[in-house]
């Protein structure tokens, strides 16, 4: 599926990854916190190679947050226990400081008061919102996301932008697969483009979208813009 | 008209005032198997379907035979085997202790496979979201995918449990001193069907507020997404 990726993301930098679907984004994406295993190579997330055998998975993944495109909330816990759960089973916390954690995770994305709402209560946007709080609760060191703005009707899709846009201007590492060009154009320091499972092409924004190396990126780019 | 010879036999008056403290006795026992039958299947079988999701395969096939052999197989038989046959081997056991064994073997297997589809009906994204917050296996299980998968498994549990503590008849076959084995002897003691009868209102009286509760349990865990 991947045939020789080498990317470096430095701490504070937002890298968007494009590409056509097959092209093996998110399987890059999921190497990143070892949900896919490569075959070969390493990944090396704050000093820590976690293809190495010895590595202990749970404890780095608590410092990898990762955004789904489905969200993947637990529809039998509110979305205060969904974002709790990991604080008080993963790192010990009693109930009180992490409820405490989570509310202050759920403020972080608008969603306080939606603290005791179950997933089914929730839109598309505020489950993702919820989500992205579950991964923030545990102060990763950076923060993966899956086409996180996908499974949204297009009116949802600012909220959730909205609360990236914010996490980015706080210093927040993150490397975000994603079809949502304008706000790359806007927000990422780096965009890279894939395809056939190689990286073809990776730069500045302004490089990728306008005077881009190879005819392929910027075809794609003409037809995911004038899509939207 | 038969109508005073059918009252003779079945509604007895004076049979059922010797046999009926017999039968609450019947009850008690049919009762206390029951439970424990219910409890130790249960869990064998929560335990299995967990161990089976580690997916290790001798251990998931061992447990694949074992939950197809105890599906098919008539609890009856497991029964006789247990309390006839083992003790050939060294292990005599009471025959309270084999019904029980028996049964909860039979239900634990029925439990296994019932478990098992609803853990395999929770949706992957789950077990990954869990994973990714560095939860390990057992936890993403015990936290994530069992609360999930149990609302599901509720309805086919509770007729499967229904089923098997009626099973605890069976247990008459090794003497053991339940409902229907009072009733049985009582009606051949007496040369009168009427401790059957009183046996019969036993399980109305045991069994109907379990699947009235086992009704109302369906509606409240209705599952809703």
């Amino acid at each position: 599926m991947l045939k020789g990726i080498d990317l470096a993301v430095t701490q504070g930098e937002l890298v968007f990854i494009i590409g056509p679907s097959g092209s093996g984004k998110s399987t890059l994406l999921r190497c990143c916190n070892r949900l896919e295993a490569p075959t070969r190579g390493s990944v090396i997330v704050d000093g820590t190679d976690l293809t190495r055998p010895e590595v202990d998975l749970n404890r780095v993944r608590q410092k990898i947050g990762m955004v789904f495109q489905s969200f993947n909330l637990y529809p039998h816990l509110n979305a205060l226990g969904n974002v709790t759960l990991a604080l008080r089973k993963v790192v010990g916390k009693g109930r009180d400081e992490a409820e405490a954690l989570g509310i202050q995770a759920l403020t972080r994305v608008g969603l306080a008061e939606k603290a005791k709402a179950y997933p089914n209560e929730l839109s598309g946007g505020q489950q993702q919102r919820v989500a992205i709080a579950r991964a923030l609760a545990l102060e990763p060191r950076i923060l993966l996301f899956d086409e996180p703005t996908s499974a949204l009707d297009p009116e949802l899709v600012g909220s959730v932008l909205k609360v990236m846009r914010e996490l980015r201007e706080s210093g927040m590492t993150m490397v975000v697969v994603s079809h949502e060009m304008e706000f790359a154009r806007a927000a990422a320091d780096r965009v890279v483009f894939m395809d056939g499972g190689v990286i073809l092409e990776s730069g500045v924004p302004e490089k990728i979208f306008s005077r881009p190396e190879h005819a392929r990126v910027g075809e794609f780019v003409a037809r995911i813009t004038s899509h939207h | 008209m038969e109508l005073s010879r059918l009252v003779f036999s079945f509604f007895n008056a004076e049979v059922a005032s010797r046999y009926w403290l017999d039968i609450v006795h019947g009850m008690w026992v049919t009762t206390y198997l029951g439970i424990a039958v219910i409890a130790a299947g249960l869990a064998a079988g929560l335990a299995l379907a967990m161990l089976r999701s580690f997916h290790f395969r001798p251990a998931s096939f061992l447990i694949v035979v074992f939950a197809d052999a105890f599906r098919a197989l008539p609890p009856l038989v497991v029964i006789i085997v247990l309390f006839f046959a083992f003790p050939y081997v060294g292990l005599a056991m009471s025959a309270f202790t084999a019904t029980w064994l028996a049964l909860s073997m039979v239900l634990a297997a029925f439990a296994e496979e019932i478990f098992w589809a609803g853990i395999l009906s929770v949706p992957k994204g789950q077990t990954e979201a869990s994973r990714s917050t560095g939860m390990s296996r057992l936890q993403t299980l015990a936290f994530v995918i069992i609360p999930q998968a149990v609302r599901l498994t509720i309805p086919p549990l509770t007729n499967r449990m229904i089923a098997i503590t009626k099973g605890t008849a069976l247990g008459s076959v090794v003497a053991v001193h339940e409902i229907i084995y009072h009733a049985s002897s009582g009606a051949s003691e007496a040369g009168n069907p009427t401790p059957l009868t009183l046996g019969a209102l036993a399980y109305l009286v045991l069994f109907l507020p379990v699947v009235l509760f086992s009704r109302w349990i369906e509606t409240r865990f209705a599952w809703k997404r």
